[in-house]
């Protein structure tokens, strides 16, 4: 009862405290290009209970701007005015993804680049009735005959995974495009399809279940989350691949104001709470520095780059 | 289980929860523009303060009154709250010029309330089979099923229009909706450079200006919405028409089966249920000018939808649309991983929720009774004041979706062409039954030839496909022997028919 | 303009733009030719018959049905100031932020068409503003236009 009310008072009472001088003094906006309810538009607002903590003045207003792969979110971040009242978030590989295919009116200079926050290696998932139990099995198979295999749009991580598979093995799929997770979730599930590409916390739950089976992980490591699933590496095909999420803000922010943002994305990474609160949520953390996941960014377009001359989208 | 489950949804924490949900759930929903997916996020955070299963409650309640919620200015103002209250706008606004409005509520919140609580108790029973069953629906059988809802353009067309401008819109309705990323190649088609075309043109904005703006323009001629102020007075005695059972009961399923299909949202399923209800029917000429069948049978589809489609949701982690996707966020966040665990480990939790959802109906049945004859009401507003009112929240609520101006325009645009279209006897109904289906159908077909290898054979021998086109024949053959009989009738009296009938 | 007149306008309108939407078709790439590119090609030629077959049956019923006026609206002043008032709105709403936008629209419009009351004017407007700040603004914390102006 009492925790009902506090909470409905949190709800109501998000009236910004004016404090002249220091920054923030006006609530900031956060871009999340995502619609909301997304794992995306989570992170955020699990991020924003936490950044309180540490600048109790600070409000924060979130503002989705879903759809067109991010495209549109991304956008709006790097147009704003730099004056560190609006920052956003970002994700992988789709923002270069963007940049590659000439769609984006931004390039990686529009933003400035916080750090990163979040990671979701990629897994190459089966239906659970079906006969490819191993890696080594799924590429006989893809051998003998074209598999059809689902990923999240062209240009996505998943795509862009499919597309590294193919490289290495030398297999040909029959790649379905999907509307996203949810769809290709369905589809292994209902074994509509051979085998799927996709983000580990998207499907480790069916994993366990049995009701789907992930063949391997497309990461230097095993995961905590599934420790049983082999690393493609560890079968000797080095593919690896990995979805993720940090934030930005508009490049032209004031050194100060950078530096304050800095410190809070590093400060509630580092918090307990906030960490509890992702590993409940699985969400996988990766701290990154800005310069760091600048240069991650930058490498991955390069590689982007490669697959979208051989199949543009 | 059961009983522990009952005890800790009975704490009064819960109970208010429960309370809180709804009644903010129906105010979501009849704002044009805030939709259930956007409370449950922003309840997301602030559960975390709560225990989770008051969390949990408090989402549920806000999905089941939203879903009833939007029904409310639809009647009213044929403003849809929400775009599965399209349909319930269709027979509820005239009703409501009718002077009959009160009661075009009053069975619009009983067939929710059947409709909510038959889905309840279908996910209370045999979620698992069901999860099973909606697994076996393909691309190939997603494309079928948009065809079989194209098929109500067909039984749309005998009344208002003829049957060559009613699929002419329909196709205009597919067409629009390609507008957007091509579903396979990931290629822009016809955005004209504007990012906010990318997805396609939004759908709230689009149906607002058809249904909202157009109207409220139409309206500046007159000085009150209700045209019949006679049988006002006789509101709260207005006896409650007969025979709608069988139309709730082919909504609530019809409601629950969509629902539990991944990726198919409540505006399917109202509309499913609407065009089944128009063939069934035996007054059928009263469709499209007030019939208290096709609210029931739309009202009670549209929150079928809502037990439905959190059968994938809870069983398999598989969102049935967009607000079971943010509520399974809100799951998860608690740590509440959906698949079998679900309902053994957690089992009491989860129980509860589920319960609490019966709850949930019961609340808004409540509210809406009681509140029934003051909503009315609403229709009484001189036009001068009301229209300004209704075209700031149209606007705003375009805006609001997506946080796009350029929405704004497409419902204003959509407002003034839906004028045209309609004072020129193209069907609206049509036109919009063909943007909502078209992604589907356009993805279903491609994704299916995909999985095929190119083969078109792949619509025709799986068993759920045969099933899927055997309902089509069964729709589509009565109304076309009806219109072929029509015309041979009285070919003369069709043409004069087709100018006096368009209001 | 008749009503037949203002319809056969818009099926030389659909007609024209079924036909431009099967020739784009081609620059569809090759790997959805066979499917996305089918199904807008199947709508194109189906929009297209039907455009024509109506127009066939509007030249047979022709003669019977002239000089029915295409009736827009009764009330042309309101109906096409409202029109205006909205298109003004949503150009300016970017500019000037939604609160004083919309301070300006809603009594105007309610003039405009008609309300003579001052007060019920003034408290409808207000009590609408105050309702979008408490529910959309505070509430669900809903970004609403912010005057980019000044």
């Amino acid at each position: 009862m009492k925790k009902t009310l506090t909470a409905l008072l949190i709800a109501l009472m998000m009236t910004p405290v004016l404090a002249f001088g220091a920054y923030p003094e006006k609530p900031i906006t956060i871009i999340v290009p995502s619609n909301a309810g997304g794992s995306t538009d989570t992170t955020a607002r699990l991020f924003i209970k936490s950044a309180k903590k540490f600048i109790p003045d600070a409000d924060f207003v979130v503002k989705n701007v879903g759809g067109s792969g991010g495209q549109k979110g991304f956008e709006e971040i790097a147009r704003a005015k730099p004056d560190g009242y609006t920052i956003g978030m970002i994700f992988t590989t789709q923002i270069v993804a963007h940049i590659v295919s000439k769609r984006a009116d931004y390039t990686l200079d529009s933003f400035h680049i916080i750090g990163n926050m979040m990671q979701d290696p990629l897994i190459i998932a089966v239906p659970a009735t079906s006969e490819i139990k191993t890696l080594d099995d799924f590429i006989a198979a893809a051998k003998a005959k074209e598999l059809t295999v689902a990923v999240n749009g062209i240009g996505s991580d998943d795509f862009v995974a499919a597309k590294k598979f193919e490289n290495h093995t030398g297999v040909t799929f029959n790649l379905l495009p999907t509307k996203g997770s949810t769809e290709q979730k369905a589809m292994i599930l209902g074994g509509h399809i051979d085998a799927s590409f996709m983000n580990v916390t998207q499907l480790h739950g069916q994993h366990k279940d049995g009701t789907a089976r992930i063949i391997a992980i497309l990461d230097d490591k095993r995961s905590d989350i599934i420790p049983d699933v082999p690393t493609a590496k560890e079968l000797n095909v080095p593919v690896s691949m990995t979805a993720t999420r940090g934030w930005v803000a508009p490049a032209g922010i004031d050194a100060e104001v950078a530096a304050t943002l800095d410190k809070l994305v590093a400060d509630v990474m580092s918090d307990k709470e906030f960490i509890e609160a992702c590993e409940k949520d699985v969400m996988i953390l990766h701290p990154m520095s800005g310069p760091d996941y600048k240069k991650y960014l930058v490498e991955l377009q390069a590689e982007t780059q490669k697959f979208y001359e051989t199949t543009p989208w | 289980m059961i009983f522990e489950s009952l005890q800790a949804l009975l704490a009064p924490s819960s109970l208010l929860a429960v309370f809180i949900g709804t009644v903010s759930g129906v105010l979501v929903g009849g704002m044009p523009g805030l939709t259930a997916t956007m409370a449950v996020a922003l309840l997301i955070p602030v559960t975390f303060v709560l225990e989770p299963l008051t969390g949990l409650i408090l989402m549920g309640g806000v999905y089941c009154g939203a879903m009833y919620g939007g029904s409310i200015p639809a009647i009213l103002l044929r403003t849809p709250g929400t775009p599965a209250a399209v349909a319930t706008a269709m027979e509820g606004y005239p009703m409501s010029r009718q002077g009959h409005g009160g009661l075009a509520l009053k069975v619009s919140v009983i067939a929710s309330f059947c409709g909510g609580v038959f889905s309840t108790f279908v996910l209370l029973m045999v979620a698992p089979i069901l999860a099973i069953f909606a697994l076996t629906f393909g691309p190939p059988e997603y494309f079928l099923l948009a065809i079989l809802g194209l098929v109500g353009i067909v039984s749309m067309a005998d009344d208002e229009s003829s049957l060559v401008k009613a699929l002419i819109s329909g196709l205009l309705g597919l067409v629009i909706a390609v507008i957007g990323t091509d579903p396979i190649s990931g290629q822009l088609r016809y955005t004209l450079g504007l990012t906010d075309l990318y997805d396609g043109v939004s759908f709230m904005p689009a149906l607002i200006g058809m249904f909202s703006i157009s109207q409220m323009l139409d309206l500046t001629s007159t000085k009150r919405i209700v045209t019949d102020t006679s049988t006002l007075q006789k509101i709260k005695r207005e006896p409650f028409p007969k025979g709608l059972k069988k139309f709730v009961g082919l909504g609530s399923i019809t409601g629950t089966v969509v629902g539990v299909l991944p990726g198919e949202g409540a505006t399917i399923a109202a509309f499913l249920s609407y065009n089944f209800a128009r063939q069934y029917s035996k007054k059928k000429h009263l469709f499209g000018h007030g019939n208290p069948e096709g609210i029931a049978a739309a009202e009670s589809g549209n929150n079928g939808c809502v037990g439905g489609s959190l059968v994938p949701t809870l069983t398999l982690g598989i969102p049935g649309n967009s607000v079971a996707a943010a509520l399974m966020g809100g799951l998860i966040i608690h740590g509440l991983i959906p698949g079998p665990e679900l309902f053994s480990k957690y089992g009491v939790m989860t129980y509860a929720f589920i319960l609490s959802l019966f709850l949930a109906n019961i609340i808004f049945l409540f509210i809406g009774l009681t509140m029934a004859p003051y909503f009315a009401r609403i229709s009484l507003i001189p036009t001068p004041i009301l229209i300004p009112v209704v075209c700031l929240f149209s606007l705003l609520g375009s805006y609001a979706m997506n946080n796009s101006i350029l929405d704004i325009f497409v419902a204003l645009i959509c407002g003034i062409a839906a004028v045209i279209l309609h004072r020129t006897g193209f069907s609206l109904g049509a036109l919009i039954l063909g943007l909502i289906l078209g992604p589907i159908a356009e993805s279903g077909f491609a994704q299916a030839l995909i999985i095929g290898h190119g083969s078109y054979s792949i619509f025709f021998t799986r068993p759920q496909a045969i099933i899927l086109w055997a309902i089509i024949l069964v729709l589509l053959i009565p109304p076309i022997i009806q219109i072929s009989r029509q015309s041979g009738r009285k070919k003369a009296d069709v043409e004069r028919q087709s100018d006096t009938s368009a209001e | 303009m008749t009503r037949r007149f203002a319809e056969i306008i818009l099926l030389v309108g659909f007609l024209i733009a079924a036909f431009a939407l099967y020739l784009s078709t081609a620059e569809y790439p090759k790997m959805v030719q066979g499917s996305t590119a089918t199904y807008v090609r199947f709508l194109s030629v189906w929009l297209g018959l039907l455009c024509l077959i109506e127009m066939g049956l509007w030249l047979r019923k022709r003669g019977r049905e002239e000089g029915k006026k295409l009736n827009v609206t009764s009330a042309p002043f309101r109906f096409w100031s409202l029109l205006i008032l909205m298109f003004i709105y949503s150009i300016l709403l970017e500019y000037l932020g939604f609160y004083i936008i919309s301070a300006l629209f809603l009594p105007v419009a309610m003039m405009v068409l008609g309300a003579r009351n001052i007060w019920s004017v003034a408290l409808t407007s207000g009590g609408v503003l105050i309702f979008v700040y408490l529910v959309f603004a505070k509430l669900l914390g809903v970004p609403l236009p912010q005057a980019t102006l000044f």
